[in-house]
């Protein structure tokens, strides 16, 4: 039997007509696609230190920029969460379900608690003016916090850090020209404005709202943008990575018995756009809360030298890749070996 | 030959988000190729009918989003979907339903013709010698985790406990144990 016939012969089975059946009910009983609708995409990231070293390319290869469509209704969070005894919903956010009352986070102290979905969500509210747009941006480029709380919604353990620096904005205006906003680890918030003929506006505003603005010529962006940029001096000594670390790594590597063992770990780093109406906003995407994988491979990590790829946990897709000499404070952050098999992509 | 059977798998899909009944087609079309592509993986017919249902719908929860890239993208949107069922199955051995029950969609339970026929796929002695000889050619503590855990079933908190190791320790000797036969099955 050759395989197409045993292509046909599967065909036939009871299993594939009744899964047919079911898509075919499902057709039938499809409602016609919402009306799409237009957004201006805010990306907030979660996990600081991270974003501010992983920046902008990790934030912008971790959508599909052709996505519009709302996601279908989700499950109910009650038929899948645990209740506490004031009737809240708790745990990790999962896909295709509500949003549980008290959404599981890792606070800036390492501690495991709860965020309000509500104090999350109110990053997510829409701001009715644009002095609230503009005020939210900000507040959402430079990083803040809100509680993490025990189960019960009420103890609070820590606080969850928004946004920072790393986190970026990306929109279009009318005329064509391509936005980018970021802030930078002193709190200047930089927005670089690419008009259709390339020419390029970089504006800073300094914490005390101090505006400088910088222009360049289309040929003059093209040359900053081919020429390297110069290896950074570190300024001081890089810190070493948290001994704990330090030692699983090692202790991984021995029991490998290959002192060159590769260690894999993972950090859950999440981050979710915003979505803001506007009438001349691009289409772009909205997506919640997602999480990705950090894998770091620790080569000469205790040198302070270290790299990284940035995986789609789903997919296990690289997202983004790279290395960095400069110090990664783990201190804050839950590392895990790698849970299952992994393939990383070739650089 | 039907208006549908002349379309791509492109413009099925993407003409599904506002017409669902293009689905089914492509259903027709591509059922097959997921059902081997799993049942060669898993060597389990049930599990790979699972993985082909949940797969097929996610892809129809989310086929709004597919967008036609040229000849071949309809294939690679499903099988990244496929990849990333595989992925899941093998960190939890265990297949999600989560897409089928959102849509309101049954597990299906096989019959003997059924595991007959998908079983067909699978060249079950070549990939048996295959998975022989990668087994035998794993370090001797990945081997012995990877017995423990995936025929044996037992949790990494009792493996660790039974070998005298961390469980991270286990999740690594699995882990990369796994990833070996899985290389040796791809081929």
């Amino acid at each position: 039997m050759d395989a197409e016939d045993r292509e046909r012969k599967l065909a036939e089975t009871r299993f594939a007509a009744d899964l047919r059946s079911q898509f075919k009910a499902l057709g039938e009983r499809a409602r016609q696609p919402r009306r799409r609708r237009r957004w201006v995409v805010i990306a907030v990231a979660a996990g600081v230190a991270v974003a501010g070293l992983l920046g902008t390319v990790a934030l912008a290869g971790g959508f599909d920029p052709d996505s519009t469509q709302l996601p279908e209704p989700p499950l109910p969070a009650k038929s899948v969460y645990p209740m506490n005894a004031s009737g809240l919903t708790y745990g990790p956010d999962k896909p295709l379900v509500e949003e549980p009352d008290l959404v599981a986070v890792l606070a800036t102290n390492g501690k495991r608690g709860y965020c309000l979905k509500t104090d999350l969500d109110e990053s997510k509210q829409p701001p009715k003016t644009p002095e609230e747009a503009v005020a939210s941006n900000e507040a959402g480029l430079r990083g803040y916090t809100i509680p993490v709380y025990e189960s019960d919604g009420v103890t609070q353990i820590g606080v969850f850090q928004l946004g920072g620096p790393g986190t970026t904005m990306f929109y279009g205006t009318a005329d064509g020209s391509k936005v980018t906003k970021t802030a930078d680890a002193d709190g200047n918030i930089i927005t670089t404005t690419v008009a259709p003929d390339g020419t390029t506006n970089i504006e800073t505003k300094a914490l005390d709202g101090t505006i400088t603005t910088k222009t360049l010529t289309a040929a003059e962006a093209a040359r900053l943008k081919k020429t390297p940029s110069p290896t950074p001096t570190p300024s001081h000594e890089p810190d070493k990575p948290s001994a704990w670390l330090l030692e699983r790594m090692s202790s991984l590597a021995r029991d490998a018995g290959d002192a060159s063992a590769t260690a894999q770990w993972e950090l859950q780093w999440r981050y979710y756009l915003k979505r803001i109406e506007g009438e001349n906003a691009p289409e772009s995407p909205y997506q919640q809360w997602t999480t990705v994988w950090l894998v770091i491979m620790h080569g000469d990590f205790a040198g302070g030298v270290w790299r990284y790829w940035l995986l789609d946990p789903d997919s296990l897709n690289v997202i983004s890749q790279g290395q960095s000499s400069r110090p990664f404070d783990t201190s804050s952050h839950n590392l895990q070996p790698m849970p299952g098999p992994i393939t990383l992509g070739e650089e | 030959m039907g208006e549908m059977e002349l379309r791509r798998d492109e413009e099925l899909l993407a003409a599904s988000g506002d017409r669902p009944a293009h689905f089914v087609a492509l259903y027709d079309r591509t059922l097959p190729g997921l059902l081997g592509y799993f049942a060669r993986r898993t060597l389990d017919a049930q599990v790979a009918a699972d993985l082909a249902a949940e797969t097929l719908a996610e892809a129809y929860a989310s086929r709004g989003r597919f967008r036609d890239r040229g000849e071949g993208s309809a294939s690679a949107w499903l099988y990244t979907i496929a990849r990333r069922q595989f992925g899941r199955y093998l960190r939890r051995l265990r297949v999600e339903d989560a897409a089928r029950r959102r849509l309101g969609m049954e597990r299906l339970q096989l019959g003997p013709e059924d595991i007959e026929r998908i079983e067909a796929l699978v060249d079950f002695e070549h990939i048996g010698r295959q998975v022989s000889a990668a087994f035998g050619e794993l370090l001797a503590d990945q081997r012995e985790a990877l017995r423990l855990r995936v025929i044996e079933g037992k949790s990494y908190r009792e493996i660790a406990a039974g070998l005298g190791c961390g469980e991270d320790v286990v999740h690594a000797r699995v882990s990369r144990g796994l990833k070996r036969l899985a290389a040796q099955l791809d081929g």
